[in-house]
């Protein structure tokens, strides 16, 4: 029995050292979980990303602290009523950075080692715009030391205004680089227009207003108008320009993400109970904006649905957030009423009229079925038909252009920004106390991680630099 | 997630150190157990600053520490006859620590994005993580205007789900081939996040919420609920609901309560429940309750056919008949059902209830052949 036993010892030892031969030569790469893609592929990923973020969670935010929408279940209610913590910026800020910017540098080296200008101009102008949103809304944030998580694991904050400054840097590199031609846009998908559930190949000419028009908005902010007009007139000049997310109605693949939102994820949080913007168009409301020249009963149709006070947004498929209806990125809109804002603020009121009277012709071409007609210099004197209560004739005109420019940023995160750039000119109330939020707070992830993070963070109603 | 080419094994050192006695004459048992270990280089999800590109990698992240003490007792109280009552229990206290992490504060186990169970640096592994009540350097509330509370900016720890100690005590009586054995089993201490009692308050369905007041038309035209004095409630946007319809006389009679927070006398109705009182809302500490309790585990009801006549007569060597009743009670103050659930299962992570089924309570018949 012993020699047995000490037979199976040495035989159970043998196949010990065998096991370890077995798996010594097989690779440790899996085949299933791709590390690398092509450009188109890569470019394709990032604007999802990118549309998803502007679409998304921040917007319906932004548009429910902005009159827009009203938060009516669950958690929407607190966040409606500005109880919000870090933690709700979380996914927007995971979003902007790891997904979109970085991916948007990823697409931005692989360009560069193929001498492909026209997708190097396309990611610098993604990366612009995610991160001038990102810029706006929570003040200074990591920048010129972000995206290296070797070299800089905390990222240091770089004042609001120098972000905005490397941004405008930026877009005019872009524009560089698209204009040169070289190269292609496999991948995109943004820029090609075309009707709702429609998806066409990119257009360089488009890209290139589109950074025109960003360009506009930054200077903008930084107050600097000449600079704000001339980027103006060269940036989205029609509607069929816009950048817009297109849309379908395949569950789980193509739908707009405020009808997947509002019809399929969480029905009854969202609607626009009482909200300021609707009542400013709604022809039943005493509050309307209407007057002999205005009509906003098409307007008003597109965007809501209800009555007063229990509007909702509108999801139908004539609705803005129709399950194909595209989505606005970056809009003709902004850039005529920047223009219009820069030349009342820069050339007077004639100019100033001149130049809104070409935003309200894209308006009459949009809404064939409203009334927008063009307004005159004497409009705006007292008691013209846009000065009822005598004010300055050029207070009286940018009082319409802010307003104009409140209706016409409709769903989008920019919003937001508008309304603190101007201290609230447009007189939206607050949904509780007498402050509305002047920024969101920083992603508890990177207050855990990024020891760069202020500390304590800047809180809900404390101003950013920009926007005084 | 970034790939990380510098993987280690985790290892743990443990040492262990304890003793079984018999004394009195085989009568008395005791067992005692210590335990220190520490584990090393655990693998786990690393967080990572978001504005680096990538918001976790996977590393050997974390250092933990457990120790432990258990010890068991158990003997033959009275032995009369063909009669024995026999005692049995057993202690335990469990201690362990989250010692490291590498670059961040803390790492999600297992729970929401308002309320989780994590591995926070200097805390016991699974800490219940969320948002409280804005408070000040001593710890009281810190009100706004209207007289309420509100969240605090920041998260942090909100509680702890590891009881402080277990133990279970059972009785084992016999009596020639009967039996009876009763099991008591106890947890002490420990948090749990009792979610499902915060989304009841959300819509108004919990026991808690059903309470009326009413207010004289002096006191309606002055107390605030959340949003609005209760007079001018429903005409507000922010209002969640229909204005109150006052009485004949003039005053009010709503579903809620009044209370003071410490700036004054405020009311509480679903205003206050489907806002900061909601468990869909910011506050996820209000909902934090103590998770301790005892149960009557088992009680078996046993009779044992082995006698020599029956032996012989079925040439079988016994046939055992009993009854056991599982979980038959439950003493606790936690609000919610069972205290002993975890929404999560079998992940690191513990402390949540979130409309979890409470354990079964169980019958079982058995008969036991033995040849």
């Amino acid at each position: 029995m012993k020699k047995l036993k000490i037979f199976y010892m040495i035989l159970m030892t043998l196949f010990f050292v065998s096991c370890q031969t077995f798996v010594e030569d097989v690779p440790e790469i899996d085949p299933t979980r791709p590390t690398d893609a092509d450009l188109a592929l890569v470019m394709t990923g990032t604007q999802v990303e990118y549309m998803s973020t502007m679409e998304g969670e921040l917007a319906r935010l932004a548009g429910m602290w902005s009159g827009y929408f009203t938060g009516s279940d669950r958690q929407y209610i607190p966040l409606y009523n500005y109880d919000i913590t870090a933690t709700t910026s979380d996914s927007p800020w995971g979003n902007v950075y790891s997904f979109v910017f970085r991916q948007s540098r990823i697409v931005q080296d692989k360009s560069t080692a193929l001498g492909n200008k026209l997708s190097l101009g396309v990611a610098q102008i993604l990366e612009a715009h995610i991160m001038g949103m990102a810029a706006a809304t929570w003040g200074d944030v990591p920048y010129s030391e972000a995206i290296d998580n070797v070299k800089f694991p905390n990222p240091k904050y770089d004042p609001q205004s120098q972000v905005v400054d490397n941004l405008i840097t930026l877009l005019d590199k872009a524009i560089v680089n698209l204009n040169s031609g070289v190269g292609t846009l496999g991948g995109d998908f943004l820029s090609g227009g075309g009707a709702p559930g429609t998806v066409l190949p990119g257009v360089a000419s488009k890209w290139i207003k589109v950074a025109y028009s960003l360009k506009a908005r930054y200077l903008l902010y930084k107050k600097d108008y000449a600079g704000a007009l001339a980027a103006a007139n060269l940036g989205v000049d029609i509607t069929a320009n816009n950048l817009m997310a297109p849309h379908g109605t395949v569950n789980d693949q193509n739908r707009n993400i405020y009808y997947d939102f509002h019809e399929r994820q969480r029905f009854g949080y969202l609607t626009a109970k009482n909200s300021f913007l609707a009542k400013k168009l709604d022809p039943a409301s005493p509050t309307k904006r209407n007057h002999a020249k205005t009509v906003e009963t098409a307007r008003f149709g597109l965007y809501y649905s209800g009555t007063l006070p229990n509007y909702d947004i509108k999801v139908s498929s004539t609705g803005f957030f129709g399950s194909a209806a595209s989505f606005p990125l970056v809009t003709a809109y902004e850039s005529k009423l920047i223009a219009a804002e820069c030349q009342a603020r820069l050339n007077g009121v004639g100019t100033g009229v001149a130049a809104l009277n070409v935003h309200r012709a894209l308006l009459r071409t949009a809404f064939p079925a409203g009334t927008y007609t063009d307004f005159v210099v004497t409009d705006f004197a007292a008691g013209g038909v846009e000065n009822a209560d005598n004010v300055a004739d050029a207070d009286a005109l940018l009082r319409e252009i802010l307003e104009e420019k409140y209706v016409s940023l409709y769903g989008q995160i920019e919003i937001f920004n508008e309304i603190r750039r101007t201290n609230n000119a447009v007189g939206v109330p607050a949904n509780s106390g007498t402050q509305i939020p002047a920024r969101f707070l920083y992603s508890q992830n990177e207050i855990n991680a990024n020891k760069s993070t202020p500390n304590p963070i800047p809180g809900l109603f404390t101003k950013t630099t920009l926007f005084q | 997630m970034q790939g990380n080419s510098l993987l280690k094994p985790e290892i743990k050192t443990e040492f262990e150190f304890g003793g079984d006695f018999r004394l009195l004459n085989d009568r008395l048992t005791l067992g005692v157990t210590y335990f220190t270990n520490e584990v090393k280089d655990v693998l786990l999800p690393i967080a990572l600053a978001p504005a680096t590109g990538f918001t976790n990698k996977t590393g050997n992240a974390a250092t933990l520490e457990n120790n432990g003490i258990e010890i068991e007792l158990g003997g033959d109280v009275v032995r009369i006859g063909d009669f024995k009552w026999n005692l049995y229990g057993n202690w335990s206290r469990i201690r362990n620590k989250v010692t490291s992490l590498s670059g961040t504060e803390s790492l999600v186990l297992a729970g929401f994005t308002g309320t989780s169970s994590r591995a926070v640096v200097g805390q016991p592994v699974g800490v219940l993580w969320g948002t409280d009540f804005l408070r000040d350097a001593d710890g009281k509330l810190v009100l706004e205007s209207g007289g309420f509370p509100q969240a605090s900016p920041t998260e942090s720890v909100i509680g702890n789900p590891n009881p402080e100690w277990r133990g279970g005590v059972g009785s084992m009586f016999s009596f020639k081939g009967f039996s009876l054995n009763v099991l008591f089993e106890h947890s002490h201490g420990g948090q749990i996040w009792g979610g499902t009692r915060g989304a009841m308050f959300n819509f108004g369905t919990h026991a808690d919420t059903d309470h009326e007041v009413t207010l004289s038309a002096a006191e309606a035209a002055t107390l605030r609920n959340y949003t609005n004095t209760i007079a001018n409630y429903g005409t507000g946007a922010s209002d969640f609901g229909y204005p109150y319809h006052p009485n004949a006389d003039g005053s009010y009679t709503i579903r809620g309560y009044v209370t003071d927070f410490g700036g004054g006398k405020v009311v509480i109705d679903e205003a206050w429940y489907t806002g900061l009182g909601s468990g869909f809302g910011p506050v996820s500490s209000q909902f934090i309750e103590s998770a301790q309790w005892t149960r009557l585990r088992q009680a078996t009801l046993g009779y044992s056919l082995n006698s020599s006549a029956f032996r012989k007569a079925t040439k079988l060597s016994s046939v055992d008949f009993s009854i056991t009743g599982r979980n038959l009670f439950l003493w606790t103050d936690f609000k919610g059902n069972d205290p002993e659930t975890n929404l999560t299962g079998p992940t690191n992570g513990r402390g949540l209830d979130y409309f979890n089924n409470p354990a079964t309570k169980s019958w079982v018949f058995s008969i036991k052949i033995s040849y």
